[in-house]
């Protein structure tokens, strides 16, 4: 995909996305994708389609990836959920303008919520949903997104949100909206 | 500060232990990382707690509870872990939370070890309530029952309902005299010991083994192979089926274990119908005092409170400490672990086929 005409999306201004975070969670999600990325062979800049309930493209930027961050995220499959995480927020901020204000822990790592920061507990606010594929096809993402939408119950949604598939070898990331 | 505002604070300090404790296990730091994963998890069940008998606050008091018992089943303290879900689906989830809850006590028992072979813990058996029940359990019991029959209308505890298996039930049946059959019986049917009271239009089918002390009132059906074991209450208009064993239990107006059942150490409320098959299992593997999520009953034998109208499917199986609330209705197949379920909710189960050509 040709992305010079696309807005362009920086993996390094997570902070804006999900204030809540500590910064070395933070550093750890932006790491994750970029070591995602840079294992798929992709360049800064490369064309990251968007589609679902959006449909969009972003160029994409990151910080070079070093030895010992590939190091670091050697366990591909943990990589790729957190790698899927940090994109996923940065995504749903660029899309809706909403930020991560909670989070809470589940299954092997984390959901998160969306909303606003002032407003305690988890009412009113959205959930974000991610799950990470390193290289699938788009038959595989949507498959994925159809095991996440089954996993969280299909009727009645008492709780709003998005849920959101990320796939890294495209890339490609599958966003619905609950 | 309000208690969800508290809670809030808390949970923010355990969610940045919890991100801490992510980067130093994937950084290979594992010790620093248990150590992280335990703060958290103080720090969550702390916020949990605050809102445990503030069910207006869900989704926040159910997600807290999962976010808590996902953190002890990451310090692999199985026991903490499977009573913060129960508590979690002791509030009023919202049905997505609900369903991660359920599917998380499925893991924690599937990550349980085992207990090694050849080892033993002696068993007292005792049908005395050892320590009060926890009042605050009251407010997060689901409602159950309508009315309640008679004799147990004065002795009912909204926050122990399971008591009147107790001194309630052996005071009934201690007052009931020797014999008192009000039908014609079948030379078939076994009646033993004292105690057997048996109303007006009841119909009992040759094959059944009566134990005393039971009471049973009219219009009742009582089908061939019934075994009932002695310590039974049976309301107007249940059923007793073919091969189904009762063993101390009451069942109110209408209940019906029709086809294969065992009812052991439990409250059938009115109307309430056991698909065939259904299993209420009523003692713990390793003999100790039943719970109904953290709390002890006191009981070393109890398996359901099932509230009225509750609907179990074929092959359920109805583990030791359970209380379902009215009109709930559960799959067949279900296995349907210690905790408290919600009223008039649907309890699904999921499962996966692989069906394939035959070589």
């Amino acid at each position: 995909m040709d992305s010079n005409e696309h807005p362009s999306l920086f993996l390094a201004r997570l902070l804006e996305a999900a204030p809540c975070l500590t910064p070395i969670f933070r550093s750890f999600l932006v790491e994750a994708a970029s070591v995602c990325f840079d294992e798929q062979g992709h360049q800064n800049g490369v064309g990251l389609k968007v589609e679902g309930h959006f449909v969009r493209a972003y160029a994409l930027f990151w910080e070079p990836v070093g030895e010992a961050a590939r190091r670091s995220h050697g366990d591909a499959e943990v990589a790729t959920e957190y790698g899927a995480y940090g994109l996923a927020i940065l995504l749903i901020k660029a899309l809706t303008g909403m930020t991560v204000v909670q989070r809470s822990f589940k299954g092997t790592g984390f959901d998160f919520w969306l909303g606003d920061a002032n407003d305690p507990g988890f009412q009113r606010k959205a959930r974000l949903e991610v799950s990470g594929i390193r290289h699938g096809s788009t038959a595989q993402v949507k498959a994925r997104l159809e095991l996440k939408k089954r996993q969280i119950g299909n009727t009645p949604h008492a709780l709003p949100g998005y849920v959101a598939v990320v796939e890294f070898g495209q890339p490609l990331t599958l966003i619905v909206r609950l | 500060m309000t208690h969800l505002e508290k809670a809030d604070g808390l949970h923010q300090v355990a969610m940045d232990f919890a991100e801490r404790a992510v980067v130093a296990e994937h950084q290979g730091r594992k010790g620093e990382a248990r150590e992280l994963y335990r703060k958290a998890l103080t720090q969550e069940q702390a916020a949990a707690e605050l809102l445990r008998s503030d069910v207006e606050s869900e989704p926040s008091r159910s997600v807290l509870y999962r976010s808590a018992a996902t953190l002890a089943l990451k310090s692999r303290d199985f026991k903490q872990a499977k009573s913060l879900a129960e508590d979690g689906l002791g509030g009023n989830p919202p049905v997505e939370i609900e369903s991660e809850l359920l599917d998380l006590l499925g893991e924690i028992e599937a990550s349980r070890p085992h207990v090694a072979k050849g080892t033993h813990r002696a068993v007292a058996y005792s049908w005395q309530v050892r320590e009060p029940v926890d009042e605050r359990l009251a407010a997060v019991l689901p409602p159950l029952f309508a009315a309640l029959p008679e004799p147990f209308a004065a002795a009912y505890d909204p926050a122990a309902p399971w008591a009147l298996l107790g001194d309630t039930l052996d005071a009934i049946l201690a007052a009931l005299p020797s014999s008192q059959i009000d039908i014609r019986l079948s030379p078939d049917v076994h009646i033993l010991g004292d105690g057997i009271v048996i109303g007006a239009g009841t119909h009992i089918h040759p094959g059944a083994v009566i134990e005393g002390p039971v009471w049973i009132g009219r219009d009742v059906e009582i089908r061939p192979g019934a075994y009932l074991r002695g310590g039974i209450w049976i309301g107007d208009g249940c059923v007793v089926g073919a091969s189904t064993e009762l063993k101390r239990a009451i069942l109110f107006p209408g209940a019906k274990a029709p086809h294969l059942n065992y009812v052991g150490d439990s409250i059938l409320g009115a109307g309430v119908n056991l698909g065939a098959g259904t299993i209420l299992s009523n003692f713990r593997h390793d003999g100790g005092e039943v719970r109904i999520g953290r709390r002890g009953t006191g009981r070393r034998k109890l398996s359901a409170v099932l509230g009225d109208g509750v609907m179990t499917g074929c092959n359920c199986v109805v583990h030791p400490g359970v209380v379902v609330g009215r009109g709930t209705q559960i799959y067949p197949g279900v296995q349907l672990r210690s905790g408290i379920y919600p009223e008039k909710s649907i309890i699904k189960l999921r499962q996966e086929l692989d069906i394939v050509p035959q070589e």
